[in-house]
């Protein structure tokens, strides 16, 4: 019988972009079990709400991670102003979602790129980000920034994004896309890409259930969650949405839903700024208007790595007594432990490539 | 769009309820730790995908000594919140499946988000007053309305007359000096270029 031996894997490990520390149980070349552990970069962020004023805090929930901060700083602010009861101008609402799609791809393509240099397909990972920096150079052009944006306020926008640059942005996107479909396609049927994937990290439809995961990790076991559904915001004007799901239920399935996300978003995007209203873009509120004494409020938004949570209770000041920001990834780690158990050592970084976990945002 | 809802739920109706919640459906989104004025709150949050509804079960009261049960067995996703209040707030879970010991988060101190910070103090306090001077407020004008309903239909009071200007010159001069003579010296000069300036304009038209 083999011998169980403990393996540490990570938290610095060439495959890990982040610190996450895996304590990896395995008998000869397989995993039987895998104890995650973080808390490496814990910041307290959520603490930071007792010192900031609650406009203060949109910047500080921006910074808690460099790829979703955009989606941080939106959630923020939305659950802020349904405490508040603050009602947002239809615009505003508009750039937010198409604002928050075009992160999504930042984000889908920025994955990509890594799994690319995890297999060894340097030209790939390239590619990846190079189509990344067009992303980002619309960022850039329309919010001063690349990945801090700060465009979103309690209440509104911080500035708008003209008509003209709306429809700029929809003819980079048709070229991204162009571009786009050829290295996708060139991935997705690659042998060796396929046998490193296919049938890895398997997660069945009802294990996928039982641990409640979320986003791309749970639609590629035929989980048709995705929070967009619900219509919230701007999203609730989309003529069709459904969202992307696979039954492939593994590495290769995750791939396919990531990657077809992408045309998602672009079609989202576009039809956004076909529909976009004029009226306005609101505003800061008041310096009367403060979060109310007990009332709390929460909102759920669809990130790229899936559903995030917003929390936020006011105490009747300008600041907010507690905030709670519930990343993806939290509710993602109970799957990738499941999702490694049985699996051979050399698959494990695949595994968690394609699960994606941000661990900056879990750290928050 | 879905909607939110916040059920109390005692701590001994925890498991049961959450038991139930599971039987249903019902996805399980987070849980959190809070720490109001006294002791400290747990919030489970549930999403119904049927009727999308964010169910949140709020529980009140909860000390350093209470014994909380653990929801690992009904939704395994919960070790990491469970473990992080743990880590964080000092909630002491029982029956967990994957324990860390208080080690899932590497923190130099215990329970470092319940410690009440000086601004949270103050901002509590702040509350605190603004509610007590609003009630207060609230209280007076409640009084002078029932004094009104009860004097019925009597005369309102005559205004006061609006005081001249030699009286108001001789108030001033009585504030002056009772003010600090170098402070009242700034005050003179300013009432002086103002009765200039306004001087000025009257000759002009």
């Amino acid at each position: 019988m083999a011998r169980k031996t403990i393996l540490p894997f990570g938290p610095q490990h060439p495959v890990l972009p982040e610190p996450v520390h895996l304590d990896l149980v395995v008998e000869d070349e397989h995993v039987i079990e895998a104890i995650p552990q973080i808390g490496f970069v814990h910041r307290g962020l959520e603490k930071l709400v007792d010192t900031r004023d609650y406009n203060q805090f949109v910047y500080i929930a921006e910074r808690v991670c460099g790829i979703c901060s955009f989606g941080h700083g939106y959630g923020y602010a939305s659950a802020t102003e349904h405490l508040m009861g603050l009602e947002i101008p239809r615009r505003a609402q508009y750039l937010r979602a198409i604002l928050e799609e075009l992160s999504r791809i930042h984000s889908h393509l920025l994955w990509l790129g890594l799994l690319a240099d995890a297999f060894g397909f340097e030209s790939l990972f390239n590619h990846c980000w190079r189509l990344r920096e067009t992303v980002l150079d619309i960022f850039q052009r329309t919010c001063g920034a690349r990945i801090i944006l700060s465009i979103v306020i309690v209440g509104g926008m911080a500035h708008d994004i003209d008509d003209s640059e709306l429809k700029a942005i929809c003819e980079k996107l048709d070229t991204l896309k162009r571009d786009y479909r050829e290295i996708v396609d060139t991935m997705m049927n690659d042998t060796s890409v396929k046998s490193r994937l296919c049938g890895v990290g398997y997660i069945s439809f009802e294990d996928a259930m039982e641990l409640s995961m979320v986003g791309p990790f749970a639609k590629a076991s035929g989980i048709e969650h995705d929070m967009r559904t619900t219509g919230f915001d701007a999203y609730g004007d989309l003529d069709h949405f459904e969202p992307i799901i696979s039954n492939e239920c593994d590495c290769y399935g995750r791939c396919k839903v990531r990657c077809a996300e992408v045309y998602q978003s672009i079609d989202i995007i576009k039809e956004l700024v076909s529909k976009i209203p004029h009226d306005g873009i609101g505003g800061k509120p008041g310096p009367k208007m403060v979060p109310p004494e007990n009332g709390q409020s929460h909102v759920l938004i669809e990130q790229p790595r899936g559903e995030a949570f917003y929390y936020v209770r006011g105490n009747g000041t300008k600041n907010i007594e507690r905030f709670r920001m519930r990343t993806p990834t939290s509710q993602n780690l109970a799957g990738m432990v499941r999702a490694l158990q049985g699996v051979e050592v050399a698959d494990v970084p695949m595994i968690i490539l394609t699960i994606d976990p941000c661990i900056s945002c879990t750290e928050r | 769009m879905y909607t939110v809802e916040f059920v109390e739920c005692p701590l001994g109706d925890l498991l049961t309820r959450v038991q139930s919640l599971k039987h249903e459906g019902l996805r399980f989104v987070q849980l959190f730790a809070e720490k109001p004025e006294a002791g400290m709150d747990l919030v489970y949050t549930f999403y119904d995908v049927v009727n999308d509804n964010a169910l949140n079960l709020v529980v009140n009261g909860i000390t350093e000594e209470s014994e909380v049960p653990s929801i690992q067995g009904l939704y395994f996703a919960a070790f990491s919140y469970e473990n992080e209040a743990h880590d964080l707030y000092g909630v002491n879970f029982v029956n967990m499946k994957l324990d860390f010991g208080g080690h899932f988060f590497n923190v130099g101190i215990d329970a470092p988000m319940a410690i009440i910070s000086p601004e949270q103090k103050a901002a509590r306090e702040k509350a605190a007053k603004a509610k007590a001077a609003a009630a207060a407020k609230a209280a007076k004008a409640a009084k002078e309305a029932a004094e009104k309903a009860a004097a019925g239909d009597a005369a309102p009071a005559p205004k006061p007359a609006a005081m001249t200007e030699e009286e108001r010159a001789k108030k001033m001069e009585e504030k002056l000096a009772a003010m600090d003579p170098e402070k009242a010296a700034k005050v003179r000069a300013a009432l002086a270029a103002q009765a200039a300036k306004k001087a000025a304009k009257k000759d002009g038209e």
